[in-house]
């Protein structure tokens, strides 16, 4: 199950209390009504988005009827949790996810070994990945990029980590007066979603730039789609409406 | 470990055609687990003689299920349905509205035209759902066995049978009908109460052809129905109060002819055979909620309405229609579906539809269970006016063949 290359070291020289320390932060990723219940709540759409692009992308060939993402190898950048990483495992991917965090990464490995999956868990930079010369059939970068200084740079690296015909897929906010409005005053400091600084507005970025930096970086974007939050039902679905969060696919020729 | 994605207790009409509304929709990528004491009897006499009404939403439930071509020859289409309002002493039963159900759209999601309703035996029924479910893939069938207890953890439930069995489950299903144990176990409470009615039912012969023509008359006792079955047969369903149950239940054949005579009228010619009456006690009981931690209610054990409306299986296949569809739009996303978002979508798009026809069910049987002049006039009056308007006849008639509302992907 956990990869023989995943740090921190294995579980047999880990103390129990290390042990305790992880399933306890496995658990806090996983409760939908704890810290991360926005990437609860965001899930299905996501998810939806997702699976479709590479179906109708990549063409896999579905083993079972639910598992339509069979075979796709997918790399998933600031894995968390693994909060995608694991329903796209049960959809047939062969997962990798990586995340700077040693006890995000750990915790992720603890919660996927309970649920019986197999992913490949490592405690990583994109960076160090290329150096490696490993590619996958789809990238994933989800709410990554606002939190990156230098976005085009960065979408370099992560370009080089699709193979050519694959797909990168990110998700992220766009630069709006209603972005600014919902996700920082809204999210942060009344309903409390998130915490006060987690997102810095003038680094949210919109799909039309997005779009000229994937293409910088020799990527053919698609059509940006919209995740749009339904107050009454207190549920998110997808839309035309790109003014807050968003998603964007794009090619590898 | 998880041994079974969904766990359903209850092996009749509303958990088999859950279990394989699942298989249908997954393509058998499910694991279900049916769980119960008993289930329909391949080529044995029938436990169960009542006979339900059947919507066109429910035909196309079972189209999807590919139960329907097997169950069609064995059903009979209702032609119109006659309401009355009399006494039981009255001479003549003038119709005071009537539904003629052959004007039909033609209108089908399944490319056949169905009809809009059909009278099923039970018992017939239930065989249908068992060789649906027993032929599709991912269901396994446990017989003879109850589900003792059960704990709901953050991952999955771990469900004990009577027999000290343990396993671990994603989502567990109560379809174990209107007293069902497993809603007592989930601390869900019912309001409702009982109607202190008791539904009888027999089936008779007669001379006539009834051309697929149902009657409810709406006696002061509680309405009394005349399903049209095959072979001529027509199953007679009525209510009574307990005590004046009892009486009839204890009658000689001869005198309890007598009684059925009286109520049939001579419209169809003789009876040419009575069945001997069978009984039941009626309820009304709701559900507080359809949901708890990893368990859902479908079926009778949500909702268990006045047989008025011949609804019960009706509403009943639109929760398993329902609940099947966010079940695997869920799993479809790789997502854990006993987990509460998933269950509240179910929730909320049956709690509205449940409560409006139970309440709706139950206002309609007060409104007839009475001998007041004034209530009858009133009644009648109703009746009347909804017989002269045409938009509101159709709009009982979608609302009773289960057209109205968002309907599930399986009734579609």
């Amino acid at each position: 199950m956990a990869n023989p290359s995943v740090r921190p070291p294995s579980s047999s020289t880990l103390d129990k209390s290390e042990v305790d320390r992880f399933n306890a932060l496995a658990q806090q990723w996983w409760d939908p009504h704890g810290n991360f219940r926005p990437l609860h709540k965001i899930g299905p759409a996501r998810l939806g988005f997702i699976r479709d692009t590479l179906v109708a992308e990549l063409a896999p060939r579905a083993t079972t009827p639910l598992r339509v993402l069979s075979g796709v190898r997918i790399l998933d950048i600031g894995c968390g949790g693994g909060l995608v990483a694991e329903p796209l495992t049960r959809l047939g991917a062969v997962m990798t996810g990586i995340d700077p965090a040693a006890d995000t990464i750990s915790a992720a490995q603890a919660h996927a070994a309970e649920q019986g999956l197999s992913i490949d868990y490592r405690a990583t930079r994109a960076e160090a990945l290329v150096e490696s010369g490993e590619t996958f059939d789809a990238v994933l970068c989800l709410e990554v990029i606002e939190h990156v200084p230098d976005v085009r740079a960065f979408l370099g690296i992560v370009a080089e980590l699709v193979r050519p015909g694959g797909v990168m897929i990110l998700s992220t906010i766009n630069r709006t007066l209603k972005s600014y409005a919902l996700a920082i005053i809204g999210a942060e400091y009344i309903l409390c979603w998130l915490p006060v600084g987690t997102h810095q507005w003038d680094r949210f970025i919109a799909p039309e730039e997005l779009a000229r930096h994937l293409s910088a970086v020799g990527l053919e974007a698609l059509p940006a789609e919209g995740i749009v939050f339904n107050p009454l039902e207190d549920t998110w679905s997808r839309a035309a409406d790109t003014g807050v969060n968003y998603l964007m696919a794009a090619r590898r020729p | 470990m998880i041994h079974a994605d969904i766990t359903i207790a209850g092996g009749s009409y509303a958990g088999l055609a859950l279990a394989a509304s699942l298989a249908e929709q997954s393509g058998g990528d499910l694991r279900v687990c049916v769980v119960s004491p008993d289930f329909p009897r391949l080529g044995q006499p029938p436990t169960d003689l009542r006979a339900s009404a059947l919507s066109r939403s429910s035909l196309r439930l079972l189209t999807h299920l590919g139960v329907w071509p097997a169950l069609e020859p064995k059903c009979q289409p209702v032609t119109s349905i006659v309401l009355t309002d009399t006494d039981l002493d009255d001479a003549i039963r003038a119709p005071r509205l009537t539904y003629d159900l052959q004007t039909d759209d033609g209108n089908s999601g399944t490319g056949h035209v169905l009809p809009r309703m059909v009278i099923v035996e039970n018992h017939f029924l239930g065989v249908a759902l068992l060789e649906a479910a027993a032929s599709a893939p991912g269901i396994t069938m446990r017989r003879g066995n109850r589900i003792a207890a059960f704990n709901a953890g953050p991952d999955h439930t771990q469900v004990t049978l009577e027999n000290s069995e343990v396993f671990t489950t994603r989502l567990l299903v109560a379809a174990d009908g209107g007293r069902s144990k497993l809603r007592d176990l989930a601390g869900i409470h019912t309001i409702g109460h009982p109607y202190e009615q008791t539904g009888m039912i027999t089936i008779v012969e007669t001379q006539h052809a009834h051309h697929g023509r149902a009657v409810q008359h709406f006696l002061p006792a509680g309405p009394f129905a005349l399903l049209p079955m095959t072979q001529n047969r027509t199953c007679v369903t009525w209510t009574e109060t307990a005590t004046e149950a009892r009486r009839i239940l204890a009658l000689d054949p001869l005198a309890f002819r007598l009684e059925v005579e009286k109520r049939f009228g001579h419209r169809l010619g003789a009876l040419l055979t009575i069945s001997p009456p069978r009984s039941w006690p009626l309820t009304l009981a709701l559900a507080r909620s359809l949901i708890a931690p990893r368990f859902a209610l479908v079926g009778d054990a949500a909702h268990t309405v006045h047989p008025i409306a011949g609804q019960g299986l009706n509403l009943g296949f639109r929760d398993i229609a329902a609940l099947a569809e966010v079940i695997v739009d869920t799993a479809r996303l790789g997502l854990d579906f006993g987990q509460a978002s998933t269950l509240e979508r179910y929730e909320r798009w049956r709690r509205f539809d449940n409560l409006a026809s139970a309440a709706g069910f139950d206002a309609l049987n007060s409104i007839f269970a009475t001998k007041s002049t004034i209530a009858r006039s009133a009644r009648g009056a109703v009746l009347s006016l909804a017989d002269s308007l045409p938009g509101l006849k159709s709009w009982l008639i979608d609302e009773a063949s289960g057209e109205g509302g968002a309907p599930p992907r399986l009734m579609r």
